[in-house]
């Protein structure tokens, strides 16, 4: 059974200035303690992106994670991923995790669309004989016929999309995790992309979506979890959690109305939690 | 093994951090499928659209051992039968050497993209590094074959010891590559020491003279020159005569203490990598 487990989660960016560097550090060595500890207090600046989340996601969840920008929705995604790990807190994961993040992993301009197909498929854990087999899939999804013969920086940035997209796609996942980056070329690629993520979701036992999205979290996921400055605001069925996650925005509105540039700043100042150690 | 690599286990409460290091060391040197492949294509971008491709690193090794080779010959009265094969042959030891030194501290900003969506190995990566450079090498091997036939160098079965010599260095050459990315990713600093190093060694270590013209004190630059023993190993059998106990002891040790290091590294800091790239 697929589980993840995550309790009093902590994630912590440094902040590294060009005075956090190797001088410095030699510089500790030799001066020691009480300077240290001076500049230390002064200069250690982090920004933490999740402050003591606690939740388990269970076998069968869809779950979507909602917030503005900066509010944690995927560094959340990546500690899931294993990716960044906790500075504090701990995390446990059941089942085999694939984190669909930018649509194709190592893919190289200059290689064809079929030698990207490959190597793609080879780093999102697939064997040479499972690519082989799904081949004839990822191109008819694709739909870049002749063009896959073709070195990739030849393809327009539409095209670019559906082969990573058609690639990324074609795993069966256990743990599925999906950053809304995962958007998809033109209208008509796109209603052809929603339901193949359907299927691919179907194929999965635990998926996380992350957007800012309502409609979106609304159609694919039946629990939300709202994240505000790194915390769980809100988290259980996904029809409740929009219905909050849209009542603030309108809290919110009106505020911001009178000048959409002054909103800017403090939104994006607000949107990590800065904190100096 | 090779999925092993591409999504390594987290640390938790029954598996320390340096078990973690050991497996991303182990999966990573065994997923040759896929380092293999990452560093052959980036041996092909590096030179795509030249028409000598990949002989270009040859040509200029080629012409660099030639004319240092004949003029050095002359300036020290050296006959040029057997000062030759000495350069060529330490100088490709060497070429890999600093490449990989280079190469190696840049692989984990180079692949950014990839270390932030997959919990991938890093000794993956370094070993893809490390492969690209042998390609080279053994592209300029063919430098030598000309050189020898030029020289007449007799082919010995002391020869066949450049096998595991030439194995013993990819080894080393794999824990420089992990550590001096970890180590680059966090002090910028690094990388142009690592840099500025390499040009010295290159006079300071055995390449263009040998040791014996070194008398007194000076002796000890060579033998305690963990380089010096590096490319003896290589060198030696290159030139037909077998390698010095002395040489395999100390590579052998260096080995060792090599891996040793980087496993202490790679356990106190792996997990604190992604978030200093």
């Amino acid at each position: 059974m697929a589980e993840i487990v995550l309790k009093d989660v902590v994630a912590e960016f440094p902040v590294y200035g060009t005075q956090l560097s190797l001088r410095n550090a030699l510089f500790h060595r030799v001066v020691g303690g009480v300077l240290r500890r001076q500049s230390d207090a002064g200069q250690r600046l982090v920004v933490r992106a999740l402050d003591k989340v606690s939740l388990t996601i269970n076998h069968g969840d869809q779950v979507g994670i909602i917030g503005h920008n900066g509010a944690g929705k995927s560094t959340m995604l990546r500690v899931f991923a294993g990716i960044y790990e906790p500075s504090a807190g701990a995390i446990s994961i059941e089942g085999r995790v694939s984190p669909l993040f930018n649509t194709s992993p190592g893919l190289d301009p200059d290689d064809t669309g079929y030698e990207n197909i490959v190597t793609c498929g080879l780093l999102l854990g697939m064997s040479r004989a499972e690519i082989e087999r799904k081949l004839p899939e990822i191109e008819a999804f694709s739909e870049l016929s002749d063009y896959l013969a073709l070195p990739a920086r030849t393809y327009s940035s539409g095209m670019l999309v559906r082969l990573g997209f058609a690639i990324a796609t074609s795993i069966d996942p256990e743990i599925l995790l999906l950053d809304e980056e995962l958007g998809a070329g033109d209208s008509r690629f796109a209603m052809h992309a929603a339901k193949r993520v359907k299927a691919l979701i179907d194929r999965s036992s635990i998926m996380v979506l992350a957007s800012h999205s309502a409609e979106l979290i609304g159609q694919m996921c039946n629990r939300a979890i709202l994240l505000d400055h790194g915390r769980v605001a809100a988290d259980g069925p996904a029809k409740d959690v929009l219905e909050l996650y849209s009542r603030m925005n309108k809290d919110e509105l009106p505020a911001a109305a009178p000048s959409s540039a002054e909103h800017e700043g403090p939104s994006q100042a607000a949107s990590a939690a800065a904190a100096v150690v | 093994m090779s999925s092993l690599a591409l999504n390594i286990p987290q640390r938790g409460p029954t598996r320390s951090a340096y078990h973690v290091a050991v497996i991303d060391i182990l999966s990573g040197l065994l997923a040759f499928n896929i380092w293999g492949r990452l560093g052959w294509r980036d041996t092909k971008r590096r030179y795509r659209r030249t028409v000598l491709g990949p002989i270009w690193a040859t040509v200029s090794v080629a012409l660099f051992v030639l004319t240092l080779g004949l003029l050095w010959s002359n300036l020290w009265n050296r006959d040029p039968k057997v000062y030759l094969p000495y350069l060529t042959s330490g100088m490709l030891c060497w070429t890999l050497i600093s490449s990989v030194c280079t190469d190696g501290s840049y692989s984990y900003f180079v692949n950014e993209k990839l270390i932030k969506q997959l919990r991938i190995s890093y000794t993956l990566i370094a070993c893809a590094a490390v492969w690209r450079n042998v390609i080279v090498f053994l592209h300029n091997i063919s430098i030598y074959v000309l050189v020898c036939i030029y020289a007449g160098v007799a082919v010995t079965w002391a020869t066949l010891l450049v096998v595991p010599g030439f194995a013993l260095l990819c080894l080393n050459a794999a824990w420089i590559a992990v550590l001096l990315g970890a180590v680059c990713a966090r002090y910028r600093d690094l990388l142009q020491l690592v840099s500025s190093l390499l040009q010295i060694m290159l006079f300071l270590t055995p390449i263009f003279w040998s040791p014996d013209q070194l008398t007194g004190r000076t002796a000890l630059l060579a033998t305690y020159n963990p380089l010096y023993h590096l490319i003896a190993i290589v060198r030696d059998p290159l030139l037909g005569r077998a390698p010095a106990p002395l040489h395999w002891v100390a590579v052998v040790l260096i080995t060792l203490a090599g891996w040793a290091l980087t496993v202490h590294v790679m356990g106190r800091f792996r997990h604190r990598i992604v978030y200093w790239l």
